[in-house]
């Protein structure tokens, strides 16, 4: 919701300036999502609004809270309207009460369609509403100014002056004023007059009433329609507009007569031949008055203050609430929100700060377990990692081709009803299609090994999976992790079809299993080490790799090793050691270890001359630092 | 030689044991979830315009992918006929149906919690998420809570750290268990209160790991996965 702060003076004087209100109203509950200055001394400040406050949805809801925030006093406006006689009539049925509660209207004879005062046009602009003319223009300015949605009906293009309020039927049709046609099923609300239907009530006026240069006279309405079923007409018919929304969240029934007299006074202001017909307001449905009983203890058990019974009767009646003995009256405004207790305790931590509740320690308690299920994959997890495999995440999702060329049935498939993308339709059968997939984004590794712990789906159930896959090399690593888990099977290659299909152009091996299927005890311990690394950014280009061979001290450790590589130069992104080995050929306690040096450059491709260079720079760096000596 | 654990793994477990040592038992519900569990248990329901906070992945079959884990708690709650005191942590992968770009990803993962017992208030609460952030960024961070609207609490707020900028960045949502959601879990609202909060972990893991593109951590590039 866009408020401009100079119209918030209206109806507050707020000294405090746009950047410290905007600070304020963040702290208070309404977040300001951006602000942007206009001139010196004025702005238009962005608020998110929660669905449940649908009070705030207005330049007068904003001052509300701003009164409440700075204990404050509302300049509230009192719009004095001469009524006059006029010799024209309208008539109101309202099928059902609980479609329409309340029905507040004005007729205004007299008047001639023009353009709207520039002040006016500049407010809604602000709002980011492009101006008309003044009729319209009026009607989103006061629903803005006050939260209550207005129409304005053309009179003589409705038959007899007759507005017949009610639910439509299905297969009935009407044109909104954006001239889309729309069939209606039985749950939107429409105004007819026996001819034809006219107004999509609560949403968007009907062309076949629609105020046009030629006007002459208009019913000017500010209604209460139920706010379900503008939400599900809004929904059905994919028709949102800035009335449905509030409806939707609820549109204040006490605020009826103040959005249409204060539309019918600056209709008068600007345009003052006019004339203005009688109020009339009918209310289907009484009202009640919502009351909440609350008791302090309550209050101050929930929230942790103490506070007493007249301090949270103070802050309740910042808020508008009518406290009385024992309980406190909602204003007609927040009915939509507040109907239990703990909402009146929240309006009371509001005021009091929620930053100044005590903090205090949860009450001690035996530590539990941490819970098998989860210990279980996470020590699975930490022995892949061991044996040299990386631990890759991947989407739930599954490519439809490349599920069936992994021979599983897509019937077989759980499918989503509404992706927003083609390749979110199923939901992976195994984790195989994700790790193909990942390994094809990296054709220039040297080896892939990787691993993925993640659920997958059939129709009914999901479960847990273990999946690793390797490159190039071997089945031994494979082999390894399921000799550490005890677990029986065959390492499979995948076959050059498939390979094809995933664009993949070296030999991989795979093995997946059930998570349940592994009969292993788990005594280890979860480890709790978390990388002391931080992101570097990934080149768009190509790396270039390079690997490198030395002879070393047999005690040499590796992780010096690498971190003094990494050294070197900004170009070196990654340094990981692929290989160990001792052996008596290399000299008494020496042993061999390759290296992949992974260099990029952010700018481009890697020029040859200054790879050359960094290797260089590497050899005689670890040859002097650990006693190495290049392998050729 | 050793391989890497993925960075979210790596932040999922620290911040799992956090709440581990502070009395919290790990619990996993559906990633496939009924709308009972993902929103009418929680106080969202169908007409009403909270519901359109989140995109939901619809299934053939009526289910969706969740959208979050805080059905979990009700679910594991509902299912094992926990009695309070107890105290839930819940982990894992959840879905928006919406297009990916730098901060925004249709796949994330989640920490939920919940605890419930006699006499637990908004300071238990505000305490807890405090010594969370202190543990993740370290004991000069600096926090500060806003009210804020969930469904499924009341009070409801928001938790925010300060930037080294002087800025302030929302981290996690929270609240007094909503007395309708401790119903729905089979707990008397008139006897008990529990305090509830959830975050998704990708963001932090980011901000941890100075990462700027929520994509990488799905994008299976070997240059990404090897730096940690």
């Amino acid at each position: 919701m866009k408020i401009l702060y100079s119209w918030l003076q209206d109806y507050i004087d707020i000294s405090q300036t746009p950047e410290q209100l905007a600070e304020d109203l963040s702290i208070f509950g309404h977040e300001v999502e951006s602000m942007k200055k206009i001139g010196d001394n004025d702005a238009v400040l962005d608020l998110e609004i929660t669905p449940n406050r649908g009070d705030c949805l207005s330049i007068l809801g904003i001052a509300r809270e701003i009164a409440a925030l700075y204990g404050l006093k509302l300049k509230e406006k009192k719009y004095e309207i001469k009524s006059q006689k006029i010799d024209k009539k309208f008539d109101v049925k309202i099928a059902d009460a609980e479609i329409c509660q309340r029905f507040t209207a004005r007729l205004i004879d007299n008047i001639t369609i023009t353009d709207s005062p520039g002040w006016l046009q500049k407010r809604l602009k602000t709002y980011g509403f492009r101006p008309i003319n003044n009729i319209i223009d009026i009607t989103n300015y006061v629903m803005i100014a006050t939260g209550q949605p207005l129409h304005a009906f053309d009179f003589d293009k409705i038959k007899d002056g007759l507005l017949n309020i009610r639910l439509s039927k299905k297969g009935e049709e009407i044109m909104t004023l954006d001239g889309k046609n729309h069939i209606l099923n039985d749950e939107a609300i429409i105004i007819e007059d026996g001819e034809k239907i006219y107004d999509l009530a609560g949403i968007m006026g009907g062309i076949k009433s629609e105020v046009d240069e030629k006007t002459k006279t208009i019913i000017l309405q500010g209604a209460i329609f139920d706010s379900v079923l503008i939400r599900r007409a809004s929904k059905y018919l994919k028709q949102q507009t800035d009335a449905s929304y509030r409806y939707e969240r609820g549109v204040d029934s006490g605020g009826t007569i103040l959005g249409v007299d204060m539309a019918a006074s600056l209709i008068k202001e600007i345009c003052s031949e006019v004339k203005i017909g009688e109020l009339i307001d009918i209310k289907a449905k009484d009202s009640q008055e919502f009351k909440i009983i609350f008791d302090e203890p309550k209050i101050n058990r929930l929230l942790g203050i103490n506070l007493s019974r007249g301090e949270m009767n103070q802050s309740l009646e910042k808020f508008y609430f009518k406290v009385e003995a024992s309980s406190a009256v909602v204003p007609s405004f927040r009915i939509y929100d507040v109907k239990i207790w703990q909402d009146l305790a929240e309006e009371i931590a509001r005021i009091y700060g929620y930053n100044k509740i005590i903090k205090s320690e949860l009450p001690k308690e035996e530590q539990p377990q941490e819970s098998p299920e989860w210990r279980e994959r996470e020590i699975i997890k930490d022995f892949a990692t061991e044996v040299g495999f990386t631990e890759n995440y991947s989407y739930s999702f599954a490519d439809k081709n490349q599920i069936e060329i992994l021979g599983y049935k897509i019937t077989d498939c759980l499918e989503t009803a509404n992706p927003i993308a083609p390749e979110l339709k199923y939901l992976r059968p195994s984790l195989l299609p994700s790790l193909l997939a990942q390994i094809a984004k990296n054709p220039w590794a040297p080896e892939i090994r990787i691993f993925e712990i993640e659920k997958v789906f059939d129709k009914e159930k999901e479960w847990w999976q273990f999946g690793l896959v390797t490159t190039g090399n071997p089945r031994f690593y494979i082999e390894k992790v399921m000799s550490i888990l005890k677990i029986k099977g065959e390492v499979k290659s995948v076959s050059q079809d498939i390979l094809n299909a995933f664009k993949i152009r070296k030999p991989v091996y795979y093995f997946i299993i059930d998570i349940r299927d592994i009969k292993y005890d788990f005594p280890e311990k979860v480890s709790y080490k978390i990388s002391s690394h931080r992101y570097r950014p990934i080149s768009k280009f190509a790396p270039t790799i390079r690997d490198l061979a030395f002879i070393v001290e047999g005690d040499a450790q590796l992780k010096k090793i690498e971190k003094s590589i990494l050294e070197v130069s900004n170009a070196i992104l990654i340094v990981e050691t692929f290989d160990e080995f001792f052996s008596d050929k290399f000299g008494k306690d020496k042993k061999n270890i390759a290296l992949h040096i992974w260099l990029q450059n952010l700018e481009g491709p890697m020029p040859a001359e200054k790879v050359n260079e960094i290797i260089q720079n590497i050899i005689n760096k670890i040859e002097k630092e650990f006693r190495a000596k290049l392998r050729s | 030689m050793k391989g890497n654990l993925h960075p979210l793994s790596q932040f999922m477990r620290i911040s799992l044991k956090y709440f581990i040592e502070r009395g919290f038992q790990i619990a996993e519900g559906l990633q496939v979830e009924t709308e009972w569990f993902n929103f009418d248990a929680l106080n969202v329901p169908a007409d009403h315009p909270s519901r359109d906070i989140q995109d939901t992945f619809w299934t053939v079959d009526g289910r969706n992918l969740r959208t979050h884990t805080t059905g979990a708690d009700i679910r594991f709650a509902k299912e094992n006929h926990l009695v309070p005191p107890f105290r839930l942590v819940v982990p894992g992968r959840c879905f928006r149906n919406e297009a990916t770009d730098q901060t925004h990803e249709h796949t994330f993962y989640q920490i939920d919690g919940i605890a419930v017992d006699k006499d637990l208030n908004m300071g238990h609460l505000i305490e807890l998420l405090n010594g969370y952030m202190k543990e993740l960024f370290g004991l000069h961070i600096q926090t500060r809570v806003r009210p804020h609207f969930y469904p499924f609490v009341e009070p409801g707020m928001d938790l925010d750290i300060k930037l080294p900028d002087g800025s302030w960045r929302e981290m996690l949502g929270a609240g007094m268990g909503h007395p309708d959601v401790l119903k729905n879990m089979e707990i008397d609202p008139e006897k008990y209160q529990a305090i509830m909060w959830g975050m998704g972990v990708d963001r932090y893991m980011m901000q941890y790991f100075k990462i700027d593109d929520i994509r990488l951590s799905y994008s299976g590039n070997m240059r990404f996965l090897k730096q940690f």
